[in-house]
């Protein structure tokens, strides 16, 4: 909070308003795209950005916005999920020869939580702390995620290949 | 040993891979409700966004193709986000119709727009935007000499 505040202080809140949405958006799309698919992580991060715009004043005095982005995008995550509905991601083209499992279809199996981890850690190298406050979890938990993630993504991969 | 060794390097560049993939692939992805490619979001379409969805008779696919439509709306409001220190003038119909883009007024500016300016501005594209077009003709009621 005394961050902000000497932030607001030095750049002025439009600025540091800015310099969040510019921060804050590639962030939440990475994660959106990694625990509810490809095809609605832009819109959704667009929705709760949109949010953020409007609620500003209130993001603005908490510790960690960006966690609370993130549950927010979450709940607004229902009305693109049906049950039962199929995630959406890429398809792996280049693959190792002695795999014929395709990896993405190896993260579909995975929870949400533990997907959205190993992918954020191994994926696009970002620090346990990074993630814990995206995630607004602790770093533990992130730590359990990645450990049970990998090990059951291994045995996937190798159980097929 | 150097198998194992092996064996985890290609595990983790493979998912370095995926990763990537996933990132490249939900930016720009062709819209869940429109089917329609759309550039990835940007402050000012979140502020268009904010201002159109004050309207309680604006459909969420109508919002998105007023986005999509507005171009000219769109840069006007990147001034807004942009911290210029300047505002533009809310373009008129006719301008938002031939595209054109508002003068610049060189007032500065540290508040944002107010909701009432955002919801004039939106309101106006989406007259302008679903206006039929103007026929080329003789005024209505002359009759031509034979």
């Amino acid at each position: 909070m005394e961050r902000r505040q000497e932030l607001d202080d030095e750049l002025g809140p439009d600025r540091v308003a800015q310099l969040f949405f510019a921060d804050a958006g590639p962030r939440l799309r990475r994660v959106f795209a990694a625990r509810f698919g490809t095809d609605v992580a832009d819109d959704l991060t667009g929705e709760v950005l949109e949010y953020a715009w409007a609620n500003w004043e209130r993001l603005a005095a908490m510790d960690n916005p960006i966690g609370f982005l993130f549950s927010v995008g979450c709940s607004k995550a229902r009305r693109y999920h049906r049950w039962g509905r199929r995630i959406e991601f890429p398809i792996e083209a280049v693959r190792p020869a002695e795999s014929n499992v395709d990896i993405f279809n190896a993260l579909r199996r995975l929870s949400a939580d533990q997907r959205v981890a190993v992918l954020a850690v191994h994926g696009f190298g970002w620090t346990y702390a990074e993630v814990a406050a995206i995630l607004a979890t602790t770093e533990t938990a992130v730590t359990n995620h990645v450990h049970r993630g990998l090990k059951r993504l291994r045995a996937d991969l190798e159980d097929h290949s | 040993m150097n198998r194992v060794r092996a064996d985890e390097e290609v595990f983790a560049r493979r998912l370095r891979r995926a990763a990537t993939l996933i990132d490249a692939t939900s930016e720009g992805w062709p819209s869940s409700r429109t089917a329609r490619p759309r550039a990835r979001t940007t402050p000012a379409e979140v502020i268009l966004l904010y201002a159109t969805q004050t309207f309680p008779a604006t459909s969420g696919h109508l919002r998105r193709r007023t986005i999509a439509a507005a171009g000219v709306a769109v840069s006007v409001l990147t001034l807004f986000s942009a911290g210029q220190g300047r505002v533009a003038a809310a373009p008129t119909t006719s301008q938002l119709v031939t595209n054109e883009t508002p003068a610049m007024t060189t007032t500065p500016s540290t508040v944002a727009p107010t909701s009432h300016t955002l919801r004039a501005l939106s309101n106006s594209i989406v007259v302008a935007r679903h206006r039929p077009a103007q026929v080329a003709g003789p005024p209505q009621g002359t009759v031509p000499r034979s």
